[in-house]
């Protein structure tokens, strides 16, 4: 599981960076949940393409399951890699490793893997039904929408006294984003408060990016702004993240 | 030095990658300029540039990827306009992009449907509209043939049939 990294002596590599290749190590070190985790983007996006390619066109559902999706796998892919580390990571911690310099390991790894994700998932729906809109700033809103899931799941994950939990937690972190949402119901009708909680959706963001890149007039300002909101959510997620592994906890193993 | 080979290396496996996938779908994704995605990558080539035609007015060029026997007789000008409900000097094709490209399965007639945003100049309106564009060959080394007209052919009754 810990693979250790070999560093040559003199070679100054920020700590977040040999953690990272730990963690990317390990990571490869199992090849067969790493391929799972990869494989469902193509089939996601292959039950995609059947639903929509039976119409033969894209609609702004499709746009929302795709965000939805890409905060998914972020969420899935990093609910678990605090918690279950969290003994190795208390131990290493006397030895000096910061808890900032860990939650980066695990960002930096864990959005190359929803990068891959989003290519993937995008990219088997376009093989059957090219979307409305430009390609490379909807897989930028995707990535986004992963990245903040990946927040979410790793703060979940420091959080978390066991992987369980922690797994039983991300569906009460993905409804909400399906009942705040203009699937629900129309955003004509929203009180308030609805309105206010829909604006803290990682899931709103990128598919705002998605309804305006796609619009017959985009206001690229628009699709500017989601996309920086979705980039800050990220960012104090996983701040968040990185505040909720700072207290020490003690871990029976 | 190694490292550099080594990244090098990588981006060419990525590119190749990328370039196999585009060419296996078809064309479905960005080709570089290269002539890939076999049939389905010509029709979406004969596809765009058909409506390159159509977009800069080349009406006689747009024409030109009918059959021979047809070229002279397909009034691009009026199927146009049966589209858009507008003469064509009103109308201002913004832009297009293919949908999808299919084949039948004999290879033989193929479809290629378009998505194309166009202003209408008399009210500065911009409407989207679906085109589906009918192709034919006789045989698999024949080049494809557009059907223009059959796709945009305003349906009128057979005289020689029941229409009850």
């Amino acid at each position: 599981m810990t693979t250790p990294v070999a560093t040559t002596v003199g070679e100054a590599r920020p700590p977040s960076s040999v953690l990272a290749a730990r963690y990317r190590a390990s990571l490869l070190g199992e090849p067969g949940g790493l391929l799972l985790l990869l494989l469902q983007a193509p089939l996601i996006g292959w039950l995609c393409a059947i639903v929509w390619g039976s119409i033969e066109r894209d609609t702004p559902a499709l746009y929302f399951v795709l965000c939805l999706t890409a905060v998914w796998f972020g969420c899935i892919n990093a609910c678990r890699e605090i918690v279950k580390e969290r003994a190795i990571f208390e131990r290493e911690r006397l030895f000096g490793v910061r808890p900032r310099d860990y939650v980066v390991s695990k960002a930096r790894v864990l959005a190359g893997l929803g990068a891959v994700q989003v290519v993937l998932l995008q990219g088997t729906v376009e093989w059957t039904l090219s979307l409305r809109g430009p390609m490379p700033l909807e897989l930028l809103a995707l990535f986004g929408a992963s990245l903040a899931g990946t927040g979410l799941g790793l703060l979940v994950s420091a959080l978390a006294s066991t992987q369980e939990r922690a797994v039983f937690a991300v569906p009460l972190l993905l409804l909400p984003q399906i009942l705040f949402s203009e699937l629900a119901i129309p955003d004509t009708l929203y009180s308030d408060v609805v309105a206010a909680v829909e604006k803290v959706m990682p899931v709103h963001w990128a598919f705002r990016v998605f309804e305006e890149s796609t619009a017959l007039e985009p206001r690229w300002h628009v699709v500017a702004f989601a996309l920086l909101v979705l980039f800050a959510m990220s960012a104090f997620l996983l701040a968040a993240a990185t505040l909720a592994t700072v207290p020490k906890r003690e871990v029976v193993t | 030095m190694n490292k550099i080979v080594s990244i090098l290396a990588i981006l060419a496996a990525l590119l190749g990658g990328y370039l196999a996938v585009a060419h296996i779908s078809g064309a479905a994704f960005a080709t570089l300029g290269l002539p890939l995605g076999g049939d389905r990558g010509e029709l979406r080539r004969t596809a765009l540039q058909f409506m390159e035609d159509v977009q800069f007015k080349d009406f006689r060029k747009a024409a030109a990827y009918h059959a021979p026997e047809l070229i002279e007789t397909v009034d691009i000008p009026f199927l146009i306009q049966r589209l858009f409900a507008v003469k064509p000097e009103a109308l201002d094709i913004m832009d297009y992009e293919v949908v999808f490209a299919e084949l039948d399965r004999s290879g033989l007639r193929a479809r290629v449907k378009l998505r194309v945003r166009a202003k209408l100049l008399l009210n500065e309106r911009i409407e989207e509209r679906e085109l589906i564009l009918y192709f034919y060959r006789d045989a698999e080394s024949d080049p494809w043939y557009m059907k223009l007209e059959d796709s945009l052919r305003q349906l009128s009754p057979d005289s020689t049939r029941i229409h009850e």
